[in-house]
């Protein structure tokens, strides 16, 4: 009988943690999930800038060892650079104009003598 | 009472798995944000529930609770308490309890990376995910029964498989199992994606190549592990038989290959969108199958231990999966279609294309092969087995063409190769690789076969390394040392130079593959104590016998002298084991490995005059292949480092 009933309060304290996780965000609302965006917003821009950045190293990289020449070098820059643009789209309007408007700027200094 | 709450905690993770999916997946195509945060937030509990469940099934096994119909099959009280954990994940249940939890937890892990990664597949990806997870979670809790009772309490249990009972059964079927389940996470990505219609066209790439990377890191430390079980204790002196439950772990491994080799395609060229997807697909598909074969499957194998009658859940499930992912396919097949074409027929994509096809094509002969003698059991009632020769005739040469692009591949451009840019890159390795094979028929290496194949895996290995020294030259032309230009280009690009040693592992493999396949000599020998053998250059001198009752097993270990063109080189002992309650006999070999070749002993049979019959093997250049799985780890984690160090980045950026 005391197993059972410990089984019982076991299983009974199981069931309230699962509800809790469950219903929070219904109870704490979109307030929290709201803010959650930016910090990933911010994390995915960050990212970006990190890919940019190696992308043009590993470019440099392979013009040096020969393998790519240079305009396959810059074509593997402009691959990134797209990219890079593809992943802001999916950022709320307001920083992707923002960010979209930071790579432009980035494309020109890349790129200076190309009109687009 | 711990084995109650147990059950109770796995009927649970359940329910909670159904909420979480249907979450998930309601709350991204309605745009209900709190619905997916609420999901995500239910996720957190699976892996804790099922947690508690394996918990209470270990402790029902230390406790040795016979009450327990699981802990009856797979325990007894003779079993050494270290095999706990094998005994756990030994029958069915207790493997699908496993699956479970690494399921589990995987998908938190995966959820998390998706989440920030990828967030507009990220909802569709992780749903179809915990959507299978809830069809193991079922079957284990309705079908298995873990936690099942018996009505009379033996005393004793049946007692764990004595094939099992080896080291590398701690590591081999966890590997095993997380690999197989783990192929479900590229396949839950290519779903997510197409779910997310254009938003998913491109956004799944570096997450699925990210994830398809590390399923297949854990398969390949299964395959390998598995081989080596098979090479020291079930004593035939190979380790690879191309038997169904081998081939079922084989053929996702391959297709997952060709996946993570074409998703740079995509990434890079923007091709093969739909391709990616269908090898997500099929590499689930036949992960699925794997899973039939091993669980009750028609196949008979000499690694299904965890069989029983629920094979046709598992069937139903792979058709069903297979259907519904194909339908989502069909309905996406005109957003998914590259917009570009082959430019050349020489160039890296093409390379990319001919390499996949033949690992798809390796799989379908594999899968061909697997299932042949059950389509003949149908059609004629007849029983037929396929073997090693079908499967080393027809695979062979595919494989070796496979390696052979391995070595030509990664040096080519994209898009297009003129003939004189493709001689320039690929001079030294053949002229290189060629000056060592004649050396090599000098030396009295005369079979064609061997020599194409070890030529293909000397091209491979001259090709990475020539990639590795022009970069160190240039780098050391700008006034670096050498040692830190190596380390240099490897850190500038871990993509791609990590996936060079793994290219490293895989020749290794095939070198190793070669030498034993080609070269071996087999001999067997009646000897009593006191009494030599030669076989090659060793001789071998059969000391003494020990015979000992350990209770559930009688041991006999047979000692010998070695010597090597009159070297002494120490003494090896072999061992054969019988266990009555299994009527099984499992052999240890007596195994002295080098790089050169392996001196392999190993007891067929025990007379009363201390007489035995024993079967000897000289297996040249095995050694390389356990050494290429190590190789093939460390540049599948380099090459996923990539992406950790990104993390570790924003880490320091954001403190």
């Amino acid at each position: 009988m005391d197993d059972q009933l410990v089984v019982l309060f076991t299983a009974f304290i199981l069931v309230c943690c699962c509800l809790a996780l469950v219903i929070r965000p219904f109870l704490t609302g979109l307030s929290k999930s709201n803010s959650k965006p930016r910090n990933e917003t911010d994390d995915l821009v960050a990212q970006i800038s990190s890919v940019v950045q190696e992308g043009i190293s590993n470019a440099e990289l392979e013009v040096m060892v020969g393998n790519l020449t240079e305009s396959e070098g810059q074509e593997l820059k402009r691959l990134y650079i797209e990219e890079s643009k593809i992943a802001l789209n999916s950022l709320e309007d307001s920083i992707k104009v923002e960010k979209l408007q930071q790579m432009d700027l980035l494309e020109k200094k890349l790129f200076p003598n190309e009109e687009n | 009472m711990i084995v109650d709450i147990g059950n109770f905690s796995l009927i649970l993770s359940l329910v909670l798995a159904v909420y979480i999916a249907c979450s998930l997946i309601l709350g991204q195509s309605l745009s209900v944000n709190v619905l997916i945060a609420s999901g995500r937030s239910a996720l957190y509990a699976v892996p804790f529930l099922v947690a508690i469940a394996t918990f209470a099934l270990v402790y029902a096994f230390v406790n040795n609770d016979f009450s327990v119909k699981y802990v009856a099959e797979n325990s007894n009280l003779e079993m050494p308490r270290v095999y706990t954990w094998v005994a756990f994940y030994a029958g069915n249940a207790g493997s699908l309890l496993f699956i479970c939890l690494v399921f589990s937890i995987l998908a938190i892990v995966v959820s998390n990376h998706v989440f920030k990664r990828a967030p507009l597949i990220a909802s569709y990806s992780i749903g179809t995910m915990i959507a299978i997870l809830t069809f193991f979670l079922a079957v284990t809790a309705f079908l298995a029964e873990p936690f099942a009772r018996l009505a009379n309490v033996p005393l004793n249990g049946e007692g764990i498989n004595p094939l099992l009972v080896h080291f590398g059964m701690f590591v081999h079927p966890p590997m095993q199992m997380a690999g197989l389940i783990a192929v479900c996470i590229p396949f839950s990505l290519g779903i997510g994606a197409m779910l997310a219609g254009k938003n998913g066209i491109d956004t799944w790439i570096d997450v699925g190549r990210f994830w398809g990377m590390l399923s297949w890191c854990v398969l390949t430390i299964g395959l390998i592990l598995g081989s080596w079980w098979a090479y020291t204790i079930l004593g035939w002196g190979g380790y690879w038989a191309w038997d169904p439950v081998e081939n079922s772990a084989l053929m996702p491994w391959l297709v997952l290959t060709a996946f993570i080799h074409s998703i740079i395609v995509q990434k890079r060229r923007g091709m093969f969108r739909m391709w990616n997807i269908i090898l997500v697909i099929l590499a689930f598909t036949l992960a699925e199958l794997g899973m039939f074969i091993n669980r009750g499957g028609p196949v008979p194998s000499v690694h299904s231990f965890a069989q029983s009658t629920m094979g046709w859940v598992f069937l139903s499930f792979m058709v069903a999966t297979m259907v519904v992912s194909l339908l989502i396919f069909v309905f996406r097949v005109r957003i998914f279609s590259s917009d570009r074409n082959l430019e050349s027929a020489i160039c890296r994509e093409s390379a990319f294309l001919a390499q996949n096809v033949l690992f798809v094509i390796v799989a379908m002969v594999t899968l061909w092969g697997t299932l042949y003698p059950v389509f003949a059991n149908v059609a004629s009632d007849t029983d037929l087995t396929v073997g090693k020769p079908f499967f080393d005739l027809v695979n062979g040469p595919l494989l070796l063409m496979i390696v052979m692009l391995m070595s030509i591949g990664p040096v080519l451009p994209w898009r297009k190769t003129t003939a004189s840019q493709a001689f320039r890159l690929l001079v030294y390795p053949f002229v290189t690789s060629l000056i060592l094979i004649v050396v090599l028929i000098v030396l009295g290496i005369t079979q064609l076969p061997a020599i194409i194949g070890i030529w293909t895996c000397f091209m491979a290995v001259f090709t990475i390394s020539q990639e590795w020294i022009k970069g160190s030259i240039a780098r050391h032309r700008r006034g670096e040392n050498y040692l830190s230009a190596i380390i240099k280009i490897l850190n500038s690009n871990r993509t791609r130079y990590g996936g060079y040693i793994v290219h490293l592992g895989i020749a290794m493999l095939a070198i190793g593959a070669i030498g034993s396949s080609f070269y071996d000599v087999q001999k067997d020998f009646v000897l009593a104590p006191g009494e030599s053998a030669t076989i090659g250059n060793y001789e071998f001198n059969y000391l003494n016998i020990k015979k000992s009752n350990l209770g559930d097993r009688i041991e006999q270990s047979a000692e010998f002298q070695v010597y090597k063109k009159q070297n002494n080189l120490g003494s090896m002992i072999a061992t054969r084991t019988y266990y009555p309650s299994h009527n099984i006999a499992a052999t240890r070999a007596a195994i002295r490995s080098n790089p050169i070749e392996d001196f392999y002993i190993v007891p067929s049979e025990f007379g009363d005059d201390g007489k035995a019959v024993f079967r000897v093997y000289v297996n040249p250049l095995v050694w390389w292949m356990w050494m290429a799985g190590p190789v093939m780890m460390l540049g599948a984690f380099v090459a996923v480092s990539h992406k950790i160090s990104y993390q570790q980045n924003i880490g320091t950026r954001k403190a």
